[in-house]
């Protein structure tokens, strides 16, 4: 995670939230930066959640998050957008994903932040295995039932 | 021939990473169709085709030669 020109970043390490932050350019006329933190969560329909494996096809993975981050900057006329996902094994409260938006007014920014986090969550091959307390889960498996 | 790959819990439904298809046709329907002749559980699967790293849709094209990455349903962020 040390070049700092890094705009996407997919990580098996703990991410540093600063860090993030400090990658973002801003020009004078920035006025907004927000910022989306994903989190492991430790309840999940009603079952205690242990543990959270995060599976990524990483070419794909990396080259789907930089077009969907040149389209946002585009679509949305902001100024610069940083995403870090991590992979690998995680524990409850864990940060999954941390995206940080900059743009002149706070608007451009809360919309184009949505945006990306629907895109991705639609689009990017992630996939999280849940080792719950009544075993193991693959969210979003559910239609194998 | 046509290389196909499975992410995720499809590895754990095929058994396999990945495996060499002989498929009739040269559309991604036509590897699909074989896809679910070969894993019946799979068939109707709201599952992804990618080629090329771009998510393709079921009447384009396949060449011979071709890796063919098949993802179940992604869960991001």
């Amino acid at each position: 995670m040390k070049n700092m020109n890094n705009k996407v970043i997919l990580t098996r390490e703990r991410i540093d939230i600063s860090d993030v932050l400090n990658r973002v350019s801003k020009s004078e006329e920035c006025g907004a930066v927000v910022m989306f933190i994903g989190t492991v969560r430790g309840l999940e329909g009603g079952e205690k959640v242990h543990e959270l494996n995060i599976e990524i096809d990483m070419d794909v993975a990396l080259e789907t998050l930089q077009k969907l981050r040149q389209d946002t900057i585009k679509e949305y006329g902001i100024q610069d957008l940083v995403v870090v996902h991590r992979y690998g094994t995680l524990m409850v409260g864990d940060t999954i994903v941390v995206i940080v938006v900059a743009s002149a007014h706070r608007k451009e920014s809360f919309d184009a932040c949505e945006y990306f986090i629907d895109e991705l969550k639609r689009i990017v091959p992630i996939w999280k295995l849940e080792k719950r307390e009544n075993g193991m889960h693959w969210v979003g498996s559910e239609w194998l039932k | 021939m046509i290389k196909v790959m499975y992410f995720a819990y499809l590895k754990d439904i095929t058994g396999v990473k990945e495996e060499w298809l002989e498929i009739d046709g040269n559309l991604v329907r036509n590897v699909l169709n074989k896809i679910f002749e070969k894993y019946p559980k799979l068939k109707d699967a709201p599952i992804m085709v990618v080629v090329d790293k771009k998510i393709v849709k079921e009447d384009e094209v396949v060449e011979e030669g071709d890796e063919i990455r098949v993802y179940p349903p992604v869960c991001g962020g």
